[in-house]
Formats: structure tokens, C-alpha cells, sequence
């Protein structure tokens, strides 16, 4: 039998989410219409075995957590519970610590994935891969070009045994194109590792410096501690993928990562696909409507857009490449374009709200997110529209390239700026 | 007599602070906004205060409930479903405030001298319907201006572009219960829809603050605020006025400089107006507290205090810290520095015009200038923070960073100098 671990973080982490993880943890955040990690429950649920679904984090169990607990229990008919790391334990820590309940009924091996990833987890192909060859570690990875990824952690394989030679996170001078999708199947032997680094990590101790700027006992960085530390003595392979792939650190990626969902949305989930139906808005490419959002007929939606529940969209909108959250209000003729609207925002009439993507190169088939800094010599880099919870845009106004705090209302027009 | 304090929404303006601290409960001068507004009106007698908000107050009622124990007084929420601007919430709590002839409204944003007892006197002997108070200020252009002839307000301008008066509306206000009838029950502008009425109408009387007065709503005007507050106190060397620091939590240490340059630690207020010193040449440390019983258990060590802290600590202008601030030597502070509760201020720093809230930790050898640093901070060793920065809660700064005219969001470590101005760090 089988079990799957997604590592879902807490409040501290995902900083660069803002202002969306100040209403909603970051894992929970609708990708293509869903929670982002309800793309993962969906995909581990599949696999032939799988028992049980653990979700460890450090956030506190309030109730956007617990009501989407409950809910993935009953859609997927599998047990999903939450364990809660009583301080941030790194990225290995969590597994360290709750090794018991993962490895409580003996399964054959256990998945670990990040929360903040978009993919779409071959986890049958790497069971068999791992299966033909059972090693404590193996890794999902995928290619990016040169410089891209120098941001990612990078991995040198044997090309024949696919073997990890060597892992290093973020390096400064390009070592590989093989990047690490955070995407994981281990085998149970995997925690003698993690015990060993766990006591080395104990007896080193804290720095004298100042706590908080070194790892403290009980924290295991997976990338560094685990990965860097044991490549190259045959514990460590790599499963290389070539299927849609991206990370989740930031309200651009999360579009983007929408777009990738949705279009894969055609093969795994057409019902969650609109169509133009006589009476309904127009629809290009990709959309997902949630069934009690209401879209006036004029609408032109798509592609790639995302309406949450109980949404208005008022007569003659425009929307593209945007996601509109829940309860949000798009007035009439206004004009949304790669950007994503807050909870409860509104969007008066003939406003346009838009953004500037930095998607990957469509037409390099290796290219990722690149490294999301938002400013660059004092400006801000142009990048998606976002509102936050509750934001209130009057009409006619444009609101290009800017972030907008939560329950802010706007009075004019905005460009390129942080509006706190 | 009661009061109202229009409390509002969520503070935007002083973000990054209002990201996780509710305004009312942000510290100013170690004392919670709200709480300075409600020793004003306790002191002078209102017995019942409506705070008018705009979201679910479940986080500051705790601290309330403490405020109400403290100066023995009720105070009542009003809370808006929908947004009424500054006029609505005051016809909301109506009921209330038509308790008595007349009521105070605040503007929850506003510290000053807070003369309501000069203010209440005049208001009721020229049989006022509403009586404003008001501030002359160098530029009024971001003000609601007011053109006066008399004792009345005959005109009233909302951030003017080519102002005709420099006298400010000060945001405290006296109403006479009679006003509650010119307020419709929804949304509605005190600025824009009834001030306007009542000037027209000749009811609308104005009294002029000459003390000092702040509207602590931003960042750069909260340190000016606090320059003024620190300045306020310091001029207060009448003998009643010992009764305004113990009355406040405060004590106070001055040293004066006479005139052959050598320093003299004084305890008195009084003998600094008998040696006819001129109040600049003062440097004060104020100490905080908590409670009274603090401050007297305090008092029988001061001397102790003060002479060992002031060893190897130097004291420019005006400095305010808890009682609870921890000051290692070598350290250089003020003109016009505040320090928090559990503070602690490594050796060799430098801080001068700036703020540092409670239980954040500036590692030494630092250079902090002009701005305010969140609490359960942490600087780093060496750091040059400077221009107008503002530090959210539990910021970490790694050392030798410099940081210039930057807003750093709550919970982020940071690990690179900024040199850039006007950097929003989220």
C-alpha cells in the first residue's frame, strides 16, 4: 500500500504570495478553478493502493483548512488529515518528525509533494520506475533552459542509471538543465538519512548569531541536508518527466499555472471546461466557470480565465488571463486582463484592470517562471494586476501593473505601484 | 457628557503596522492610540464612549474591556454593516449620544493637548450647536480648511488647492444634541455634507487649539506627532504639572546644561524654572510604565537608574523608553526617540527621530535615522537603516544591511541592502 505526504508550508513562508496569502494559505488558493492542492489529492488519489493522504505544515488548523480537510475526505473517499509541525521544521523536518504516522501499516513507499507546484504528477510512471529499482530516493525532475535554472535546484544524473551525482540548490554558475520538480517518492529506508541529519543537526546546535538566521534543532532542509549531502552514493535517483511542469511562489506563477491546468482540463476534466451555450457569454480557449457565478451574455470570456464562485460579471466585460475569486464583482464594459481580482472586489464600470505577464517563452518548450524579484533599480517590475480581498476600483479608471492591499478603495488611476 | 471616536475601517494608511495590529491598539509614544484619546476624555468626566467601527472588533474587545477597568468608564461599540462615512456612524449611535445636551466626536487618528475642558467651557457659553476645534498649521493644503470671522466658521473647504485660511480643522468636535437631526441614516460626510450646512446656517463656532496637535495617520506624520508629544512634555515645568507625568505613567529625568557646559542631573521640574534655564538646552529621558504600582516601586531607585544608564548612554533632546527597555553602553540616542516595552538596544547604537516598538531587538553598532521599526523585530549587527523606513512586525534584517526609504511587510527576513528609494518589500 501506498501513502502520499504534501508538504504545505505555513503563515511565514509564501511571502512572496502577498497580498493573496493574507486571506487564504497559500495551498489553498484556486488554481484553474480548485485549490492548488486539490490538484495534488486529485492525482494521488488515482494511483492503484494509495491508502492515505497526510498534509503537514505549520499552519494553524482554522477554517478554510478544516472545511477543505472534510470536504477532499469525502470527494476522494480516502483519509486526509493535517499534521501540524509545532514550529517550522524545514522542508525534511516534518517527514523527520511525524515518521511514525507515515510509516504506521507499512507502506511499500510514500510520496512527498510540495504544495507549491503545478504539474501533472506522473506518479504511476514514477511507482514503476521505482519499482523496477528500489532506491530510498527518487526524484522528479525536468529540464530548463541555462539560466533559468540557476533558480531552481539543479541535478546531475548518470544517463544511463539516472542516478543523482550531484544536487544543488539555486547555484550560482550553471551545473545542469535537469531541475527538481519537488516532487518526490521515497521508500521507508529514506528516513535512516533523515534521522542521521537530524542528530548531526541536534549536536552542532544553534549559531551564537542571531536565532532565526540558521537552522535550529529539529529543522532538515531536504535540498541541502538530504539531496547535497548523499548524491553520488547511490541512494538518490531521478525520474525525468516532460509534462507540464511549474512552481507556485507567486501571483504570476499562479496564472500561469492556472493556464496549465486548464488545458490540460481537456483531457482530465472537460465538465470543468465552459462552453458556449445560446444565452451564455462567448468563450475563447480555456475558462472555467464556477457553477453559481453569473456571466452576462455580452461577456467575452478567455482564454485562460477563471471565475469563482458567486461572481458577477456584469454586460460587454472583457476578461483574459485573469482569475476572478469568489464573491467578486466585474461592473459593466470593464476590462480585465492578466490580472487576478480579490475576494469580494469590485471593478467599476468601464475600468481597465490589467497586468503584464512574464510567462515563459511559449516557444521554448524548456523555459520556466524566471526568479520573481518585484523591483529592479528602485521601479517595480512590470508584472500582473493584483487585487486584494475586498479591494473597490471606481469606474473609469486603469489600474496597470499594481498591487493592491486589501479592503483598499482606489479613487484614481494607478501604474506600476504597490498601494498599501 | 458622552463621546464618540470614529474608529473606521482597517488603517491602510499606516500600513505596514495595521497589517497585524488593529490601529486603535498601535502604540504611540508606549501607549496605545486608542488609549490616549480615552484618558482625555476620562480625565474630563465623559463617562460612556462609542467606538464607531467598521469591522468585527473581536480583536481589540480584550484590550477594551482592560481601557474600561483602567479609567473607569463604558465603552460601547457601534459597529457599521456598510460603509457610512465620518457623519453616518453618529446618527447610528444616536440613542446614545442624545443621552446629554452635548457630545464629543474624535477623529480616532488625532493626538493633541486635547483641551476639552476649555473647549466644553466655551461651547456652552456661546450656546454652540457645534464647536470645532481648530489648528493653524504652515501648510494647509491637505486639510479641511476653515475661513473664520468671529467666533464662527462662515466657510468650509476640503483640501483646498489655493487655501484663504491656515487654520485647520483639528478633527475633535463638540456636538449639540440638535445635530443629530441634520444626519440622514446612511452613508455621510461630516467634511463634505453637514459642516457645510451648519457653517451656512451660522451654527458652526470654532476654537483654537494652541498647543501642539498631530493627525498621526501616516508613517512620516506619526514621528512628527511624536516629536510634538516628546516637545509637549517637555515644556510642561509648572509644578501641577508633576501630577501630568505621574497621572500619564511617565518619569521624568532632564538634565540640564549650564552654562559652563557641564551636565547636571536634576530630578525636579521645578528647579529648572527656578535656575530661568531656557528649555532648549534640556535633554530629557522619559521613562513609561505600565502601572502605578510600577512607577512607585520605580521611584525609590531612580537615582540608581538613571546614574548608571547615563554613564554610558548620551541623551540628545528629547528620548521616551519603557521601563522595560534594555540599553547596553555606547549608545547615542535621539532627538526624539521612542522605545518600546522589551526592547533591547545592543551596544554603539546610533537612533535618532524614529520609533521602536515592543520586543524587537537592534543588534549593535547600529544606525537607525527617521524611522519605525515594527515590534518582535530584529536588526542586524551594523545595519543602516535610514529616509523614512517602516518595519512591520517581526521583520528580520540580516547585519550590515542598508536600508533606505524602504516598507517592508510583516514577517520577511531580509537579506539585501536596499538602496533604492521608495521599495515596498511584501
Amino acid at each position: 500500500m501506498l501513502k502520499a505526504v504534501i508538504l504545505i508550508g505555513g503563515p511565514q513562508k509564501g511571502t512572496r504570495f502577498r497580498p493573496l496569502s493574507f486571506e487564504v494559505p497559500k495551498p489553498l488558493f484556486p488554481v484553474a478553478g480548485v485549490p492548488m492542492i486539490q490538484h495534488h489529492i486529485e492525482a494521488c488519489a488515482q494511483v492503484p493502493g494509495m491508502q492515505e493522504i497526510l498534509l503537514i505544515g505549520f499552519y494553524q488548523p482554522d477554517e478554510p483548512l478544516t472545511q477543505f480537510l472534510e470536504a477532499a475526505q469525502q470527494e476522494f473517499n480516502l483519509p486526509v488529515r493535517y499534521l501540524q509541525e509545532f514550529a517550522p521544521l524545514g522542508t525534511g523536518g516534518g517527514l523527520y518528525h511525524f515518521r511514525d504516522q507515515i510509516l504506521a501499516g507499512s507502506p511499500e513507499a510514500f510520496f512527498v509533494l510540495n504544495a507549491d507546484v503545478c504539474s501533472d504528477f506522473p506518479l504511476s510512471a514514477m511507482l514503476e520506475a521505482h519499482r523496477r529499482q528500489c532506491h530510498p530516493f527518487l526524484l522528479l525532475g525536468t529540464t530548463a533552459n541555462r539560466t533559468q535554472s540557476l533558480n531552481y535546484g539543479c541535478i546531475v544524473e548518470n544517463p544511463q542509471t539516472h542516478e543523482v551525482l550531484h544536487y544543488v540548490e539555486k547555484p550560482s554558475t550553471f551545473i545542469s538543465d535537469i531541475i527538481n520538480c519537488g516532487i518526490y517518492l521515497f521508500s521507508p529506508e529514506a528516513l535512516k538519512p533523515l534521522r542521521d541529519v537530524f542528530q548531526r543537526n541536534q549536536q552542532d546546535g544553534q549559531l551564537e548569531d542571531s536565532p532565526g538566521l540558521w537552522p535550529g534543532a529539529g529543522t532538515i532542509r531536504l535540498e541541502q541536508d538530504v539531496f547535497s549531502a548523499l548524491a553520488g552514493q547511490g541512494q538518490i535517483y531521478v525520474h525525468l518527466t516532460d509534462g507540464i511542469w511549474s512552481q507556485i511562489k507567486s501571483a504570476g506563477s499562479a496564472l500561469y499555472a492556472s493556464r496549465l491546468y486548464l488545458s490540460r482540463y481537456q483531457d482530465t476534466h472537460p465538465e470543468r471546461l465552459a462552453k458556449h451555450t445560446p444565452g451564455g457569454p462567448r468563450i475563447r480557449g480555456n475558462v472555467y466557470i464556477h457553477p453559481t457565478a453569473k456571466v452576462a451574455p455580452s461577456a467575452v470570456l478567455g482564454p485562460n480565465v477563471s471565475i469563482g464562485k458567486g461572481v458577477t460579471v456584469g454586460e460587454g466585460v472583457r476578461l483574459r488571463e485573469s482569475i476572478v475569486l469568489h464573491g467578486a464583482t466585474l461592473q459593466e464594459h470593464t476590462c480585465v486582463l492578466h490580472s487576478i481580482v480579490g475576494w469580494g472586489s469590485t471593478v467599476g464600470r468601464w475600468a481597465r484592470v490589467e497586468g503584464t505577464p512574464n510567462d515563459p517563452n511559449p516557444n521554448d518548450p524548456r523555459a520556466r517562471m524566471d526568479s520573481e524579484s518585484l523591483f529592479k533599480d528602485g521601479k517595480l517590475l512590470p508584472a500582473i494586476t493584483i487585487l486584494g480581498c475586498r479591494v473597490r476600483i471606481p469606474a473609469e479608471v486603469l489600474i496597470l501593473n499594481s498591487i493592491v492591499l486589501p479592503h483598499k478603495e482606489l479613487s484614481r488611476s494607478f501604474t506600476n505601484q504597490i498601494i498599501l | 457628557m458622552n463621546a464618540l471616536i470614529l474608529v473606521g475601517g482597517y488603517g491602510t494608511r499606516l500600513r505596514p503596522l495595521t497589517l497585524t495590529t488593529p490601529k486603535p491598539l498601535i502604540n504611540f509614544c508606549n501607549k496605545p492610540i486608542l488609549e490616549h484619546q480615552i484618558y482625555h476624555l476620562a480625565n474630563c468626566g465623559v463617562q460612556n464612549i462609542i467606538l464607531a467601527i467598521a469591522y468585527k472588533p473581536s480583536d481589540i474587545t480584550g484590550f477594551v474591556k482592560k481601557l474600561e477597568q483602567k479609567y473607569n468608564v463604558n465603552i460601547i461599540f457601534s459597529i457599521e454593516e456598510e460603509p457610512l462615512g465620518t457623519g453616518g456612524p453618529i446618527k447610528l449611535a444616536e440613542h446614545i449620544l442624545n443621552q446629554y445636551e452635548n457630545f464629543f466626536v474624535f477623529n480616532s487618528d488625532i493626538i493633541c493637548a486635547f483641551p476639552l475642558l476649555e473647549m466644553m467651557e466655551f461651547h456652552k457659553e456661546n450656546n454652540s450647536t457645534l464647536t470645532m476645534l481648530v489648528k493653524e498649521v504652515e501648510d494647509p493644503r491637505a486639510f479641511g480648511v476653515v475661513i473664520t470671522e468671529d467666533k464662527k466658521i462662515i466657510k468650509f473647504e476640503e483640501k483646498p488647492k489655493n487655501p484663504k485660511s491656515s487654520l485647520i480643522n483639528a478633527g475633535i468636535y463638540i456636538f449639540n444634541k440638535k445635530i443629530l437631526d441634520y444626519i440622514p441614516k446612511e452613508y455621510c460626510s461630516l467634511e463634505k455634507e453637514i459642516f457645510p450646512k451648519v457653517a451656512e446656517d451660522k451654527m458652526l463656532y470654532f476654537f483654537k487649539l494652541t498647543k501642539f496637535w498631530a493627525d498621526i495617520g501616516k508613517p512620516l506624520d506619526f514621528l512628527k506627532g511624536q516629536a510634538l508629544y516628546l516637545e509637549d512634555l517637555n515644556e510642561k515645568v509648572e509644578e501641577k504639572d508633576e501630577k501630568a507625568f505621574s497621572d500619564r505613567l511617565l518619569i521624568r529625568n532632564s538634565i540640564v546644561n549650564e552654562k559652563d557646559g557641564i551636565g547636571t542631573v536634576t530630578e525636579r521640574s521645578t528647579s529648572i524654572s527656578d535656575t530661568n534655564t531656557n528649555l532648549s538646552n534640556i535633554k530629557n529621558l522619559f521613562v513609561s510604565f505600565k502601572t502605578l504600582e510600577e512607577l512607585k516601586t520605580f521611584d525609590k531607585d531612580k537615582d540608581m537608574f538613571f546614574k548608571q544608564l547615563l554613564i554610558h548612554t548620551e541623551i540628545q533632546g528629547n528620548v521616551l523608553i519603557s521601563s522595560k527597555t534594555i540599553i547596553k553602553k555606547n549608545c547615542v540616542l535621539g532627538d526624539n526617540v521612542v522605545l518600546g516595552d522589551n526592547v533591547i538596544i545592543g551596544e554603539g547604537c546610533r537612533i535618532k527621530n524614529s520609533c521602536v516598538m515592543n520586543n524587537s531587538v537592534i543588534s549593535s553598532y547600529a544606525y537607525i535615522e527617521n524611522s519605525i521599526i515594527g515590534s518582535k523585530s530584529r536588526v542586524g549587527n551594523w545595519s543602516r537603516i535610514e529616509g523614512m523606513c517602516v518595519l512591520g512586525e517581526n521583520v528580520i534584517l540580516k547585519p550590515e544591511l542598508f536600508v533606505n526609504n524602504a516598507i517592508i511587510l510583516p514577517f520577511k527576513e531580509v537579506s539585501n541592502s536596499i538602496y533604492d528609494r521608495g521599495t515596498i518589500i511584501m
